[in-house]
C-alpha cells in the first residue's frame, strides 16, 4: 500500500496486515499519530489492504 | 473498536467514539468548560488570538459554530518558511467562516522578523513576550482573548514550571486569567481537550491544516518535555490531565497588581514592559 508519512513529507510502499502493525513498522507511537485510510480516520485496529492508500498524521505541530 | 456509546464503528480511541459522537464529545467538552469557568458569554465580543494551526483553527470553528461573537487577531513573527504558509490556511478559514481578520507583524510593529531580532537570543523568549504585548495591543475593545492552548501545552508548561523552579508561575495556571486593570483576559476554552483530539476534529471537520512545526522548536525546552509527557501519558493515560488538575487546584486566582507602562502605555508588572525593554535593547544592539 503507499503510505504518506506527514512529518517527513515521504511517501513509502509498506505492506502491512493492520494499523498497529504499519505504525510499528515505522517506529511511531500510537499516541503522537493520527491514521486515515482512503481519506477515513480510523483506530489502530483498522484492516489494512494492499490498494489503501494511507496517511499517517503527526499530531505534534506548531510551537 | 466500536463506539461506546452506539456501537458503530469508532474512528477515535481515546474516547472510543464514532464520528458523530466524537464530534459531540469535543464540542460539549469545549461548551463546559466555558460554562464552568465562566469564560465568556454571546454578548461578548471575543478576539480569538489564532495562527491558522489546528489549536486555533479548531477554537475558531468551534466558537463560530456556538454562536459567539468572534473576529480573528494573528501575529506575523517573520518566520520563514512556517508562518507564512499558517497565515495562508488562516486567510482561507475567516474567509470561509466569514469572520473578520486582523494581521498584525513583528516587522511593522517591533522594527524586524523574529528570524532577525532573535539573533544571539533565545527565540521563544523574544517571541512570547511580543506575542502577548500585540495581542493586548490590538484587542482593546474585546472582553476576552481566546487562545488555542490544548490539554498537552498545558501539560508542558506546567512541567517546564517545575524543571526551572518558576514557582510564581507554577501558582499562576489558569483556564482565565484572573481580572487586572487594562489586561484584557485570556480564556482557554480547548484546555482540556487532547493535542490528539484537537487534530482528529480537523480532520472530521474537513478544517485545511497543513503539517508544521516552528523551526526554533527544537531549540526549547518544551520540545524534550513534550516527548517525555507523550511517553508517560502512553503509560499512564490521563496523567496530563491530572497534572493540569493539579497545577489549577493549588493557582493562586487573585487579581494581578498591574501599572501602565511608562513608555507604551501597556498594563505590565513593571514600570517599563518588558516589550519596551527588549525593543531599547534591540535598538540599542546589546544582546
Amino acid at each position: 500500500m503507499r503510505v504518506f508519512i506527514e512529518r517527513s513529507g515521504q511517501w513509502r510502499e509498506l505492506q502491512a496486515p493492520d494499523v498497529s502493525s504499519l505504525l510499528v513498522l515505522l517506529g511511531l507511537d500510537p499516541g503522537t499519530v493520527l491514521v486515515v485510510r482512503n481519506g477515513s480516520l480510523v483506530t489502530v485496529d483498522e484492516l489494512l489492504e494492499a490498494a489503501d492508500e494511507v496517511r499517517v498524521l503527526s499530531v505534534v505541530s506548531g510551537g | 473498536m466500536q463506539c461506546s456509546r452506539c456501537g458503530q464503528k469508532a474512528v477515535f480511541d481515546s474516547p472510543a467514539l464514532c464520528a458523530g459522537h466524537f464530534l459531540e464529545h469535543v464540542e460539549q467538552t469545549v461548551q463546559s468548560t466555558i460554562k464552568q469557568y465562566s469564560l465568556c458569554s454571546k454578548a461578548d465580543r471575543v478576539c480569538v488570538a489564532a495562527s491558522g494551526g489546528k489549536d486555533s483553527a479548531a477554537l475558531l470553528f468551534i466558537l463560530k459554530r456556538s454562536g459567539y461573537r468572534v473576529e480573528v487577531l494573528a501575529v506575523d513573527e517573520g518566520i520563514a518558511g512556517y508562518r507564512d504558509r499558517t497565515l495562508e490556511d488562516l486567510r482561507k478559514l475567516c474567509g470561509d467562516l466569514q469572520v473578520p481578520l486582523r494581521v498584525v507583524s513583528f516587522r511593522d510593529e517591533v522594527g524586524g522578523s523574529l528570524d532577525v531580532l532573535a539573533k544571539g537570543r533565545h527565540p521563544c523568549s523574544v517571541c512570547g513576550v511580543f506575542r502577548r504585548y500585540l495581542l493586548n495591543k490590538y484587542a482593546e475593545g474585546f472582553d476576552v482573548i481566546a487562545t488555542g492552548h490544548n490539554l498537552d501545552d498545558e501539560a508542558q508548561s506546567v512541567l517546564m514550571n517545575v524543571i526551572k523552579a518558576n514557582h510564581t508561575m507554577f501558582f499562576r495556571s489558569h483556564v482565565r486569567t484572573p481580572p487586572a486593570e487594562g489586561f484584557i483576559p485570556r480564556v482557554k476554552p480547548l484546555m482540556f481537550l487532547t493535542e490528539r483530539q484537537v487534530l482528529a476534529y480537523t480532520v472530521l471537520r474537513g478544517l485545511r491544516i497543513r503539517y508544521g512545526e516552528c523551526p526554533h522548536v527544537p531549540l526549547a525546552l518544551r520540545a524534550r518535555v513534550r516527548d517525555v509527557l507523550n511517553e508517560y501519558e502512553g503509560s499512564d493515560p490521563g496523567m496530563k490531565r491530572r497534572l493540569v488538575e493539579a497545577a489549577l487546584h493549588v493557582a493562586v486566582q487573585r487579581p494581578a497588581s498591574l501599572v501602565r507602562c511608562g513608555v507604551c502605555g501597556q498594563p505590565s508588572a513593571h514600570q517599563v514592559c518588558r516589550a519596551c525593554v527588549l525593543k531599547g535593547e534591540l535598538a540599542g544592539g546589546a544582546s
